[in-house]
């Protein structure tokens, strides 16, 4: 049996005074600071970027329309999986579901070869960035990031 | 992991199968695959016990979700493969927080991604990418 902890009066008086400075911080700072921004955002941002500048490239260049359309549609996919992950995680901050820059429309290289260059840049980009937060992230993401890393690698094989 | 290993014993019975149907030229890229494959169910069977596993036995065959009896039955058959490799791997990436084992399944999921890529090009199904391989 031990005795129950005993306080002064001091005690208690100091401590409710404490109390009554936190509810004074917390009153001063109002509006809370916003949350740290999401790792996913640059992600979203790539495929939304990779998917204008291929559907770009696909106009452009009809011998790179096949491959090129094919990319779009799954860079496509991966922004709606990203931002509906981003939603999902902050509800009260819908991410972009356009890209940041929108208004500035992806343009093709003139130039065949330097279009499919282009594409090819982007998607070994897009491998690393995905591929670089699969240890970084919470499983569900994780799992997330690395399928896009997966898909992007198997479009380099296609774009050759 | 013991799924990932499981997919990986399939895959390398697969392509023991499709050796027969394929002409010389994807017969090159199964050579590589078959030796990529048994490579990762090594690291993983290593990886099973060390942490005190005993890692799943392949079976002595596997059920094909349809008769392989030509190439193009046989691509289909490895497209499955791949597929299905994909997932025991995303699987393992979204039930730990080990780095190294993470990166290993993220490297093996590339792989499974791009392989199936290519025999849908053989065999040519389109499209020949999926966006989010080893999705359920």
């Amino acid at each position: 049996m031990t005795a129950p902890p005993r306080h002064t009066r001091r005690q208690v008086l100091a401590g409710s005074l404490g109390a009554a400075a936190t509810l004074a911080v917390g009153a001063c700072t109002t509006p809370p600071a916003p949350p740290p921004p999401d790792p996913l955002g640059p992600v979203l941002a790539a495929a939304q970027a990779d998917a204008a500048l291929a559907e770009a490239v696909a106009a452009a260049h009809p011998p790179l329309t096949a491959a090129a359309l094919g990319l779009a549609a799954d860079r496509r996919a991966h922004a709606e999986a990203i931002r509906a992950e981003m939603l999902r995680a902050t509800p009260s901050r819908p991410p972009p579901s356009s890209p940041a820059a929108a208004g500035q429309a992806a343009v093709a290289p003139p130039d065949r070869t330097a279009a499919g260059a282009a594409l090819v840049t982007a998607t070994r980009a897009a491998q690393a960035q995905a591929g670089g937060l699969v240890t970084a992230l919470q499983r569900h993401r994780a799992g997330l990031v690395a399928a896009v890393a997966a898909c992007c690698a198997s479009h380099l094989a296609v774009l050759g | 992991m013991q799924r990932a290993l499981a997919t990986e014993h399939a895959a390398v019975w697969a392509l023991q199968l499709a050796t027969a149907f394929l002409a010389a030229e994807p017969a090159g890229q199964l050579a590589e695959a078959a030796t990529t494959h048994r490579a990762r169910r090594d690291t993983v069977d290593r990886l099973l016990r060390e942490r005190g596993a005993v890692p799943v036995a392949p079976e002595a065959a596997y059920a094909t979700p349809a008769p392989v009896t030509d190439q193009v039955s046989a691509l289909h058959l490895l497209v499955t493969v791949e597929t299905d490799v994909a997932a025991g791997w995303r699987s393992l990436i979204e039930r730990t927080d080990d780095a190294a084992v993470r990166a290993l399944a993220a490297d093996a999921l590339v792989d499974a991604a791009v392989r199936a890529t290519r025999w849908r090009r053989t065999a040519g199904i389109t499209p020949p990418t999926v966006p989010l391989p080893g999705a359920p």
